[in-house]
């Protein structure tokens, strides 16, 4: 395709060059746009934590529960924070990460890596629907 | 470079991504990305013509990965990167991660659970790139696991990228036939019987694809996974680099290179055959469901229905086989939840040694019970609260035993431990010959309801019921065994609420024999004396259980007579714990009798059905009693809810039997029970216990020599721990006072039950333990002997009575003087080196410090309690019992002593004797 301008050949060239990265830019930056609003549009799902929870270390879906005896509730992302792998299995008093062997305390905290940040902490809030709580991701 | 007789390693190389490109179009049939794991699962149970093209995909696909390796090793050896003009040779290097990307985003396609955890694991890596990297995971994998887009960049994107480099680079479009027709031999004839598994979730080993093994194993070892993630971008750039290099320097290169890659390698084999469950190191063949599972793909298979049997959501083998089986119930339905749920084994699989490979036929013991009874949708949160209680701990028994050992303080005692962490102390091996089988962790083995001698099995302990239909189908199944012609019986046992009695009675008939006693049944020291053959004995008298243990019907709880069951009184948080680890049973039971029966003139405390908590809730859903719900239920003093105790408008209590879910009247207690201050610290079960297993002295002896059985492990030992017991008596329980949690900072105790706990020798030197001497103990254990009954104990039976009040057997005599009463006892038994009867709690009139019970909150009479006592014994010497005197001793025994006749002979000595005043017993 060629513009049949009154142009001399360096500045055609330089003009099309500009154009290029003009709309390859342009491009790119919608592309960069319509992936942020993808990856913000998913956020995870709150969990349901019934109200006879057991005391202990419980795994409800995405969540994992700790409840200390009779007392409060805390909740984490059942999310390993090192590559993300779901949490599905208490080891003991412990929370271990399936892919990796990453282990936690019940207080989310880190045993053994290769994690280093504690697990994230959810939200809970009383469900007045079942007299239990839901735990969602902090704002 | 090599050339084979079908061409160069490129050719073979370019060959098995064509097949793979051809076959991955088969296969794309009958795949659904959004049902990934569903229709590879229907795909591997009924359609084989699939499976081979799933299996022709997975082959040549590794032998492409293989071969492209191989050509670049044998073209860097040439070196030929320097005749290949620098674009191609960029879009070559590129070419190499975009394979890897095909190679892996073809296993997350699978949608097990190894797949998902890939995906994760590949978006997260990628995003922890700066600046660019978030976008780059979404642009790839999407943002919520999404395995639509993975499906399109696999099948198009990388394939498309891929063709065009390599077809760019070949200048040919098409591998030679020869090439592919090679490669479709060798990957057809493996297609044929090697089938890539999927991993269904219920194995805690997770594992990547064979040629990431070594990068999983890496990201183990480092916090950092970028380093993982610029490594493989640094191997990339390096390969590029080689061609701008000078040679010598880009054999250095290569060789770093190609050590780099035997590490990566090696790194692989250690994922592959030492990784195990929650990452420790388990050295074996790896086992995990998503490798490759051998068989022939075309084997004759049972016809498959129309539609698959479906479970779960999921496709599910088993369902072919294992039609029409009866007997679990609504819940447990094999229609609904399948058989897999609980037992495991391969439900992808129709040939009966796959399917069955890693199958727990008998599920629901501790070890297995979260992956099957305790899976997240079933359930998760109980489990874990009976692997906490105390039915699964032993606690109590573990920290007494040890306590009477000496190998732990009595405030070491009150420490929660469990059984599964026994040690070999004498302590702890006693434990494990004689204890360990009564825990619900022991572990089930055989098929068939729990008795006297099987006991143990989780969850089954309780639920696991058998009807005779279930029996008869488990008793035919067991003959056809030996015969070699055994089919699965089709009569399941069912997974119930309807425990009855005969559950508890499998471990509650021996120690306090609780389950027994109810029954009314007394164990026997020994058979009657002249009995030849226990068989002859009546069974109306006698009852002879698992070892030769011989029952006699004495008097039975009154609940049993009434028709109630174990679970009719006790319930779900009690049994199953409240998800708190205990020291002791006391910290975990939480009924009483006033939780029925009412104090006389009071209402029962109870909750509107409104207020029943969730697991209350579903009780009462499954259970379907007929008749109207109730607008209250009862409650414990605790604030639980007794699901079966209702509350009428009129406030009227009854309790609902739960198996039949018929009403019983609930009565409020006798007026005398709450009558004056005479009798206010007694518990319900002081007066009313008929009757308790007494065993007065045991002696138990390690014997180096003999051969014992551990309990724990299964397995003989040498050395045996050997008890030997006195006689057993079904007499009155002796009385003493326990402490109960204070109520606004004030101490509170009760005059309850007693049994000799141990009055024992511990020959502990013979097994080389400390103390070096053998150890002699006197203690007296607390026991609700749940022999209950309507008439309540005399009052001479307490008052004027030496078992009752910790004397032991004996002569009590009120010898009246002239200088006031005087009481005497002589014992009946021998007295021990102690210097007290050998059946005694406490001396006469005396006292005793030191260890005197199983539990540290209990205590013999005092020296004054039991003055109080005997002071109302001595009017019981000449007033009647029923009498007016003794009715009003009960009332207010203070003025009754004050009005006293002239002819009353007090005990000398005695509170109020000497001044006239009264005071409370």
């Amino acid at each position: 395709m060629s513009f049949n301008l009154p142009l001399s050949e360096p500045r055609r060239k330089f003009l099309r060059k500009v154009l290029s990265i003009a709309v390859g830019a342009s491009l790119a930056g919608l592309l960069v746009q319509m992936l942020r609003r993808e990856r913000e549009s998913k956020s995870p799902a709150p969990v349901s934590i019934p109200p006879d929870v057991s005391a202990g270390l419980t795994i409800i879906e995405g969540a994992i529960v700790y409840r200390e005896g009779e007392g409060p509730i805390r909740a984490y992302a059942a999310r390993c924070t090192h590559l993300g792998c779901r949490i599905d299995r208490i080891a003991g008093d412990e929370i271990v990460c399936p892919c990796h062997g990453s282990r936690f305390r019940a207080d989310g905290s880190v045993v053994t890596g290769p994690a280093t940040k504690p697990l994230i902490a959810l939200r809970i809030e009383p469900d007045p629907k079942t007299g239990g709580w839901i735990a969602r991701a902090s704002a | 470079m090599v050339i084979t007789r079908w061409g160069t390693l490129g050719d073979l190389a370019t060959a098995a991504f064509v097949v793979a490109v051809v076959s991955g179009v088969a296969v794309a049939v009958p795949y659904e990305s959004a049902n990934a794991y569903g229709s590879l699962a229907a795909i591997l149970l009924g359609n084989p013509a699939a499976v081979f093209f799933r299996n022709l995909h997975y082959w040549s696909a590794q032998a492409c990965l293989v071969l492209t390796l191989a050509h670049v090793w044998d073209r860097l050896r040439a070196p030929a990167e320097q005749r290949i003009p620098r674009g191609i040779w960029l879009r070559l290097a590129i070419t190499l991660p975009v394979l890897l990307f095909l190679m892996l985003s073809g296993f997350l396609l699978r949608g097990d659970a190894d797949a998902r955890q890939a995906l994760r694991i590949v978006t997260e890596a990628i995003a922890q790139v700066p600046l660019v990297g978030p976008l780059a995971a979404t642009f790839a994998f999407g943002a919520a696991e999404r395995l639509d887009l993975v499906y399109v960049q696999h099948a198009a994107t990388a394939t498309i990228v891929v063709w065009l480099f390599v077809v760019e680079h070949a200048r040919r479009l098409w591998p030679k036939p020869a090439a592919i027709g090679v490669v479709t031999l060798v990957a057809g004839a493996l297609s044929l019987f090697l089938s890539p598994g999927l991993h269904d979730g219920s194995d805690p080993v997770v594992k990547g694809p064979w040629y990431f093994l070594g990068l999983q194993e890496i990201l183990h070892w480092t916090p950092w996974p970028l380093v993982a993630v610029l490594g493989g971008v640094a191997v990339v750039a390096l390969l590029y680099g080689l061609r701008a290099m000078r040679p010598d320097r880009a054999m250095k290169a290569k060789g770093a290179l190609l050590v780099l890659l035997a590490a990566y390698g090696a790194l692989c084999a250690v994922g592959a055959f030492l990784r195990g469950a929650n990452w420790e190191l388990a050295p074996g063949l790896p086992t995990g469901a998503g490798n490759p599972i051998a068989g022939f793909v075309f084997a004759a298979k049972p016809e498959l229905p129309v539609p698959l049997p479906v479970a779960m959501g999921r496709p599910e083998g088993c369902l072919v086989c294992h039609r029409g089986v009866t007997g679990l119930g609504d819940a447990h339905r094999p229609e609904a939840v399948g058989c897999a749920s609980c037992h495991g084994g391969d439900t992808l699989a129709l040939d009966k040694a796959r399917a069955h490979a890693r199958m727990v036929a008998i599920p629901g013991n501790l070890s297995t019970a979260m992956a099957s009874c305790g899976q997240g949708a079933c359930h998760a949160a109980i489990v874990p609260r009976v692997e906490r209680s105390l039915m699964a701990t032993m606690s109590g028994i573990v920290g007494i035993d040890r306590m009477v050992f000496g190998e732990a303080t009595p405030g070491e005692a009150l420490k929660p431990v469990h059984v599964k962490d026994l040690g070999q102390t004498p302590a702890d091996s006693h434990l494990r010959q004689l204890c360990a089988l009564c825990h619900l962790g022991a572990a089930k083995d055989k098929f068939g309801p729990n008795d006297e001698g099987r006991r143990g099995g989780g969850c089954n302990a309780c639920h696991l019921a058998y009807d005779a239909k279930a029996l008869e189908a488990l008793d035919r199944y067991e003959r056809e065994k030996k015969q070699g012609t055994a089919q699965a019986p089709t009569a399941h046992p069912a997974l119930s609420l309807d425990i009855g009695n005969g559950q508890c009675f499998s471990c509650h008939s021996r120690s306090g024999r609780i389950a027994t006693s109810y029954e009314g049944w007394h164990e026997l020291h020994e058979p009657p004396a002249g009995t030849k053959d226990l068989a002859g004995l009546s069974p109306e008298r006698y009852r002879i259980v698992e070892e030769d243990r011989v029952f006699e019907r004495v008097k039975p709880d009154i609940h049993h007579e009434r028709g109630l069951d174990c679970i009719d009184c006790h319930t779900s948080i009690e049994i199953m714990g409240d998800g708190r680890t205990h020291a002791r049973k006391r910290d975990q039971l939480r009924v009483g009798c006033t939780d029925c029966h009412a104090p006389a003139g009071k209402r029962l405390a109870s909750m509107p059905a409104s207020s029943l908590d969730p697991e209350s809730k579903r009780i009462l859903a499954q259970r379907k009693w007929s008749g109207p719900a109730a607008e209250r239920h009862g409650m414990t003093a605790g604030g639980d809810a007794l699901v079966n105790v209702v509350v009428d408008s009129t406030g009227k209590p009854a309790m609902v039997r739960k198996r039949a879910g018929d009403r019983r009247e609930l009565k409020p207690t006798a007026r005398v029970c709450v009558e004056g201050r005479g009798h206010e610290r007694l518990s319900c079960g002081s007066c009313h216990t008929a009757w308790a297993p007494r065993c007065n002295s045991c002696h138990t002896a390690y014997d180096p020599a003999g051969k014992g059985f551990d309990f724990l492990t299964n397995a003989d030992v040498k050395g045996e721990w050997v008890e030997k017991l006195g006689p057993f008596v079904a007499d009155l329980p002796t009385l003493g006072v326990r402490g109960l949690p204070a109520v606004d900072g004030k101490a509170r105790e009760s005059v309850d039950t007693f049994v000799p706990g141990m009055i024992m020798t511990l020959d502990i030197p013979s097994m080389g333990g400390k103390p070096a001497q053998s150890v002699f103990r006197r203690l007296y254990a607390h026991l609700e002997p749940h022999t209950t009954r309507r008439e309540a104990r005399t009052c001479k039976s307490c008052h004027n009575d030496p078992v009752a009040l910790g004397y032991g057997r004996g002569e009590l005599r009120y010898e009246r003087g002239t200088g006031g009463g005087r009481w005497r006892f002589v014992p009946a038994g021998p007295i021990l080196a102690d210097g007290l009867p050998a059946d005694a709690w406490t001396g006469f009139l005396g006292t005793r410090t030191g260890m005197l019970s199983t539990r540290e909150d209990v205590r013999p009479f005092s020296v004054d309690e039991q003055r109080r006592i005997l002071l109302v014994g001595a009017c019981l010497t000449c007033h009647e019992e029923r009498s007016a005197v003794m009715r009003d001793s009960v009332r207010d025994f203070a003025s009754l002593l004050a009005r006293r006749s002239p002819k009353c002979v007090l005990p000398a000595g005695s509170p109020g004797a000497a001044t006239g005043a009264g005071s409370r017993p």
